[in-house]
């Protein structure tokens, strides 16, 4: 349960050379504990470089990161224990495995928390389990599983640390749909049953729109859109401008609503399209 | 950061330095190179000096890059020069506690000293202003007479491409484990030189793992394009000499000639 705070968060790559970018803008964002958080945007907009402050890994060019009200750049303790406390699934996540065992490489980060002996052990059944790994992997080479299960026990990796602010940076990028389902319902009952504020980045806007309770796009390193799930879904015209994908569901709204259906505005999942439609149906029944 | 150790420092302009076709740019080099350890008198340095500021001037390179580039060889700069200008015998200048610097020793430092910065410099701006494929294209062109004796001159080439092509890559791709495995909190940064290396495990296991998919990969994307070695293969840019190359090559003789010359009439 930690909150987190960005003041006037501001980060150029190569600073000083012609190949001088600035990634981040000046972002004030303010995500509340226990909230899950979706980051929408387009490739390239700052999505990936926003998360890697969050937990330290890029040090801001100006501004601050603040978790819990202090900045976890105070002191080198500090960073290493926010490290900890947020925790930072990284695109492609399986490439980081190394261990012999399934085991050992889940356990390799609440090792370096300093956990040892049957704690230890607690901890990697914990992450195993909130990310589907069964226990029959565990002596098992991570370099011998499928690209999925390689996934899920990168994820267990993170997981097994407990944080109380879990990232994903495309969690679900190159697999098939029940993966990704997969993957996502055991997001939520990670969140669900330790509290954990969870931020979430992803492409699928048709998940984005069903497990959000905030969007926030983010485009060319500055916040364009921060709202609910029905709030920011819309804004289709400027969504799609973006180059941003919009929810089937928000699609079919507004389409209805351009054909002359009193449809609302915002609708992002497929139970408010059918209540929508099913009002409208309700109301020229009733005439 | 990583990123920041690049081999060569390939900065792009658009300078007439940087449109010299890289075979004459090679060359040059050479003839420069040549140039500097002929020269040993005053005018000889100064001349080859002169050269190097030209070329500077004209790839509109800062002399800040220029310190920059000479950083990592700072050490034996000046060592050369302490070892130069303590070690030889002569006719004293000075004498103090045990040193005897002689006035040969001066001029040997300075002449010492003045070589390796030209050389370093002149690789240097070869490096700044021509990318790493184009110099693999250039010496792929210029030992192409080698062909005849067998040497594998295009596989070599294509070696050395793919080494360079895949140099920034696999940067970006160590930079990524590593952010990865500081997320799960490893540390590379305290510990004893044992524990460091250590630390380095997590990543390089995961980053040999993907130097050898990344390989198998590239491999088989070849030969689906039909990819049987040099021989009939054309190529997307020609490299092409124009009047400017030419008139480069010769202005690099003229001057390696006035050295000799300079060195022969001992001025």
């Amino acid at each position: 349960m930690s909150e987190i705070r960005l003041e006037n968060l501001t980060h150029v790559y190569s600073q000083g050379t012609p190949f001088e970018k600035v990634a981040l803008d000046h972002i004030n964002l303010t995500i509340p504990a226990g909230q899950l958080i979706v980051l929408l945007g387009h490739t390239g907009s700052g999505k990936s470089t926003l998360v890697q402050h969050l937990n330290g890994l890029l040090k801001p060019t100006e501004g601050r990161v603040l978790l819990d009200g202090q900045d976890i750049h105070r002191s080198k303790q500090a960073l290493r224990d926010t490290r900890f406390q947020v925790g930072l699934v990284m695109q492609y996540p399986e490439y980081q495995l190394f261990e012999e065992t399934v085991r050992r490489d889940i356990g390799f980060g609440p090792g370096n928390m300093g956990l040892k002996g049957e704690e230890l052990e607690e901890h990697i059944r914990i992450g195993a389990d909130f990310a589907g790994v069964s226990e029959e992997l565990f002596e098992l080479s991570p370099l011998d599983l499928s690209g999925g299960q390689k996934r899920r026990v990168a994820i267990a990796g993170i997981l097994a640390m407990e944080p109380g602010v879990l990232i994903l940076d495309e969690p679900t990028a190159g697999l098939d749909p029940a993966g990704c389902q997969d993957i996502l319902e055991n997001v939520k009952r990670y969140k669900q049953e330790t509290g954990a504020t969870v931020i979430l980045i992803s492409h699928d806007m048709n998940t984005a729109a069903a497990i959000a309770e905030r969007v926030v796009v983010v485009r060319s390193g500055r916040i364009a859109l921060d709202g609910t799930p029905d709030e920011v879904f819309a804004h289709v015209e400027e969504l799609r401008e973006m180059g941003l994908d919009i929810p089937d569901s928000t699609i079919v709204g507004y389409m209805l609503k351009r054909w002359g259906l009193p449809i609302p505005d915002g609708i992002s999942t497929t139970e408010e399209l059918v209540d929508a439609v099913m009002a409208v149906k309700g109301g020229i029944e009733g005439c | 950061m990583l990123k920041d150790i690049t081999l060569g420092q390939y900065f792009p302009g658009d300078t007439i330095v940087h449109r010299l076709d890289p075979r004459t740019k090679l060359l040059c080099v050479t003839l420069y190179i040549a140039e500097i350890f002929t020269a040993n008198t005053v005018c000889g340095v100064l001349l080859s000096y002169a050269t190097l500021a030209m070329a500077v001037i004209l790839s509109k390179t800062t002399v800040k890059q220029l310190l920059k580039g000479m950083k990592p060889l700072l050490f034996i700069i000046i060592l050369t020069g302490l070892l130069n200008l303590f070690y030889t015998t002569g006719d004293t200048l000075v004498k103090f506690w045990i040193f005897n610097i002689t006035r040969q020793g001066v001029i040997r430092s300075a002449q010492m000293v003045s070589r390796i910065v030209m050389l370093i410099c002149g690789s240097f701006l070869l490096t700044l202003t021509t990318s790493p494929l184009s110099i693999t294209d250039g010496l792929e062109m210029l030992m192409n007479p080698l062909k005849k004796l067998r040497v594998p001159v295009h596989e070599l080439s294509m070696m050395m491409s793919i080494a360079l092509r895949f140099i920034p890559t696999l940067m970006e791709e160590t930079d990524k484990i590593m952010s990865a495995q500081k997320a799960r909190g490893a540390d590379f940064e305290t510990g004893s030189l044992f524990q460091r290396a250590k630390a380095l495990l997590p990543v390089l296991v995961p980053l040999f793992v993907s130097a050898f998919r990344r390989a198998d990969e590239l491999a088989t994307a070849m030969e689906c394009r039909c990819y049987h070695g040099g021989s009939g293969r054309t190529r997307m840019k020609e490299l092409k000499m124009e009047s400017r190359d030419w008139l480069c090559i010769l202005l690099f003789l003229a001057l390696l000639a006035a050295v000799i010359a300079l060195r022969v009439l001992g001025i």
